[in-house]
């Protein structure tokens, strides 16, 4: 390294060191940030959250479902529609719900109705599917309870179905013993012979008494033949129906036998099954288990983005503002000699502004780095760079404090905006994604995500740190550009 | 004027489309200490920024010793030593600091540096306040830094934009003294002012900037006698007599107009600037006072 160079980095550094409020925002600022920030995100869930609730009439169930509610909730209870959604509106309730008035154990006729808030789109959503949770899951419960009683009425079916079969067999059997039994024609011959036996004694006989017997006895045997042919014609009704009975309990048999069947290959014993046949179950892949830890690389490609942005670019006004500025050009010492010193200082300053944060994370924070800091250092170095080099770029770019502050400010906001750190770039419009991608602090943000949460090696980011190293060198070459215009503007 | 060291040939300089400097023609003799003098905005620091190369000529070419000083910037850069009126150093750094810094900016070496400081320091009679910031010295201290950050390299050429401006009397003297000190070692000054008594006192031969050209070069006393004036001031009276009026005022109005226009202003600002330019050089007319006849014209114009 030539003498120049750190004679300007010795240089930056004497003139920052004294100015004692810079040097305490450089140190105290990122700390704060990552301590609040830190604090604030410590946790996985919702809170504070107030739940805004109409109905007409509270069945028990809803106010079961409220019970819930008021172990992770706030619940306000409203007199109207209206009210209840215009406490949405004006945010005395993050969410409302309207429960029918009929909801019970047995379903109701209507749904319940949320009114959510969609411009708040980071918390709506998570709002809404805690809370659905929350009644799917007392939903669940009130249907584990119904199938249940239905899996006992088909448990207790199927049991008895074998036995009532056998009925129904013994009943078939029965009825062809009937069928057998009904012999209907044997006495018809008998009497007739009785008959005509009678009628040829009748001319053989003397007396009338005899006669007159045997008449009666004719008679008799008239009126039995007649109920005989009678009882004949009933018995083939009944052997009819018997008939038709038994193909009736036969075809019963054969209807128990496939529900016997059905019901047999019914395996499901669990009601749980019935209600939700599908079981998810949602494995972070994550190793963390806070907002904290999800945030953390968001939190660190923020701090790198502003630091190094609205560092370089007020360093570099404050050389063009300084009475030497014109000396400088003065000198032997290369343009690109004084854009690599107020690089390297700006990187120096930035790093132990970083030793910092991590010292913060570390010990205010608990979460240990210590084995991934290899991977973490290449990553801010290559995007460290991009962004002072950006910031460089800003600086010459502006002449007055003010436009380079708002620009600075400004640009780090756009990069911040379209990156994941409010929405993620995928719920933004596939033109602007397709840009987004490229963006380096997306590209900061992943590689890190990458490194710190799941442990990645140098290879799984060898893209991010393309993009953010074609960012470091296309802004070096505006950065040296703009110096060179700057000077013909003095 | 003898065997030039720096040599103007047809130098023209324009922004835009305002002329500076019109073809000059300018030497300058080497050991000698040369003035620039001329009205303010005439373009005397312009002609300071091209010797050290800060500016491109638009047309022609400057010489030092023979070489181009234009392609030859790097090598020739440490030959100047350049102090410019509002000072170029660091506010924030104490004036032993500054010196160390440009000194090694400037590639001196770091066994002659210290050594090289501390006389510097003595020759600027800053060696009590060598650990004072910069923006804790007395403005006199700070001109003399400033020189003093022009002479750390040990250059052949030092150049002063307007040394004592701003300055009172009693460090306007002192400014003069070391100025000549500093020749006195073999340094070639160039300075420029719009103080002719001042001028008239310390140079050695001055050149005179009007209407964006060179009208007189030569020793004091050669333009003196020309003009048959006892002083730089007569000269300078006689040089605004009725003949050369018209033209100042039309190239005044001239550059006016384009500035005025550059910037978009109205007619009327024209207007008025130069009827105060017109009574200003009536009231020239009747003052012996140059300075601050200068002055007024230099508030007017501003």
């Amino acid at each position: 390294m030539n003498k120049s160079l750190l004679e300007i980095i010795h240089k930056n550094l004497i003139t920052l060191w004294r100015s004692k409020f810079s040097t305490l925002a450089i140190i105290v600022v990122p700390l704060l940030v990552i301590l609040l920030a830190g604090s604030a995100f410590n946790s996985a869930g919702l809170s504070g959250i107030n739940v805004g609730v109409y109905s007409e009439s509270y069945s028990s169930l809803t106010e079961n479902i409220l019970t819930d509610f008021e172990e992770n909730f706030t619940i306000t209870r409203f007199d109207s529609v209206e009210e209840c959604s215009d406490s949405v509106k004006n945010s005395k309730a993050q969410i409302c719900i309207i429960f029918p008035a009929d909801l019970s154990e047995q379903g109701s006729s209507e749904e319940i109705i949320f009114y959510a808030d969609y411009s708040r789109m980071n918390i709506a959503y998570n709002l809404i599917h805690g809370i659905e949770s929350k009644i799917s899951s007392k939903g669940s419960n009130l249907g584990i309870s119904l199938a249940q009683e239905l899996i006992t009425a088909l448990n207790s079916a199927k049991d008895s179905l074998p036995s009532q079969k056998t009925n129904v067999d013994l009943s078939k059997s029965n009825l062809a013993d009937i069928e057998q039994k009904a012999v209907h024609n044997i006495l018809l011959g008998e009497i007739e012979n009785a008959s005509i036996y009678l009628n040829s004694i009748y001319g053989s006989v003397n007396g009338s008494v005899v006669k007159n017997k045997i008449n009666d006895t004719l008679e008799i045997l008239e009126s039995l033949n007649e109920s005989n042919i009678e009882a004949i014609k009933n018995i083939g009704g009944i052997k009819n129906q018997s008939e038709e009975a038994t193909l009736v309990l036969k075809e019963l048999s054969d209807q128990i036998d496939i529900l016997i069947a059905n019901l047999q290959s019914v395996n499901i014993v669990d009601a749980e099954n019935i209600v939700s046949p599908i079981k998810t179950r949602v494995e972070s892949i994550n190793s963390n288990s806070s907002n904290r830890d999800y945030l953390l690389p968001t939190i660190i490609s923020l701090i790198a983005l502003f630091g190094g942005i609205l560092l370089a670019s007020s360093s570099i006004l404050k050389e063009r503002k300084s009475k030497a500025y014109f000396r400088n050009f003065m000198t032997p010492t290369g343009d690109f000699t004084f854009l690599i010193g107020n690089y390297l200082t700006c990187l120096m300053v930035l790093i132990v502004q970083f030793a910092f944060v991590f010292l913060g994370i570390q010990y205010f924070l608990h979460i240990p780095l210590a084995g991934m800091i290899g991977g973490i250092s290449l990553i801010l170095f290559v995007a460290l760079s991009a962004f002072i080099f950006i910031g460089m770029f800003i600086g010459y770019l502006f002449k007055s404090e003010e436009t380079i502050i708002f620009s600075s400010v400004l640009i780090a906001a756009v990069m911040m905006f379209f990156s994941n750190t409010i929405l993620p770039i995928e719920t933004i419009s596939s033109s602007f994604k397709n840009i987004a991608v490229f963006n380096p602090v997306v590209a900061c943000d992943l590689a890190l995500k990458k490194v710190i949460s799941f442990g990645f090696d140098y290879s799984f980011i060898l893209g991010e740190l393309y993009i953010l190293g074609g960012f470091l060198g296309f802004f070096l070459i505006l950065s040296y550009v703009g110096r060179r215009i700057t000077k013909k503007m003095l | 004027m003898g065997d030039g060291l720096i040599q103007f040939k047809k130098v023209t300089k324009s922004f835009g489309k305002n002329v500076v400097l019109n073809a000059i023609d300018l030497e300058i003799t080497e050991g000698k200490i040369v003035g620039i003098i001329g009205a303010s905005g005439e373009g005397k620091s312009t002609i300071l920024k091209m010797i050290v190369s800060f500016y491109k000529p638009t047309k022609g070419e400057i010489f030092y010793k023979k070489k181009n000083i234009v392609k030859s910037r790097k090598i020739l850069s440490k030959l100047f030593g350049i102090s410019i009126e509002e000072g170029s150093f660091y506010e924030t750094l104490s004036a032993k600091e500054n010196l160390s810094h440009f000194g090694r900016l400037y590639g001196v070496k770091e066994k002659v540096l210290n050594h090289r400081i501390g006389e510097i320091l003595h020759l600027i009679g800053l060696e009590a306040a060598e650990k004072t910031l910069a923006r804790d010295l007395s403005l006199g201290m700070k001109k003399r830094l400033d020189i003093g950050c022009a002479l750390i390299h040990n250059p052949s050429i030092l150049i002063l934009d307007e040394p004592t401006a701003d300055l009172d009397p009693l460090l306007r003297k002192q400014m003069m003294g070391l100025i000549k000190k500093i020749n006195s070692h073999g340094t070639t000054v160039i300075l420029t002012t719009q103080l002719l008594g001042e001028a008239e006192e310390i140079c050695d031969e001055v050149a005179i900037l009007f209407n964006e050209k060179i009208i007189e070069e030569g020793t004091p006393a050669r333009i003196k006698k020309k003009y048959k004036s006892s002083n730089l001031d007569g000269v300078f009276h006689k040089i605004f007599s009725d003949k050369n009026r018209k033209t100042y005022q039309e190239s005044a109005e001239k550059k006016t107009k384009l500035k005025i226009l550059e910037k978009g202003k109205k007619k009327k600002s024209l207007i008025t600037n130069s009827d105060k330019i017109d009574e200003l050089i009536e009231k020239a007319k009747e003052k012996e006072d140059s300075d601050s006849f200068l002055e007024e014209v230099k508030g007017a114009k501003k």
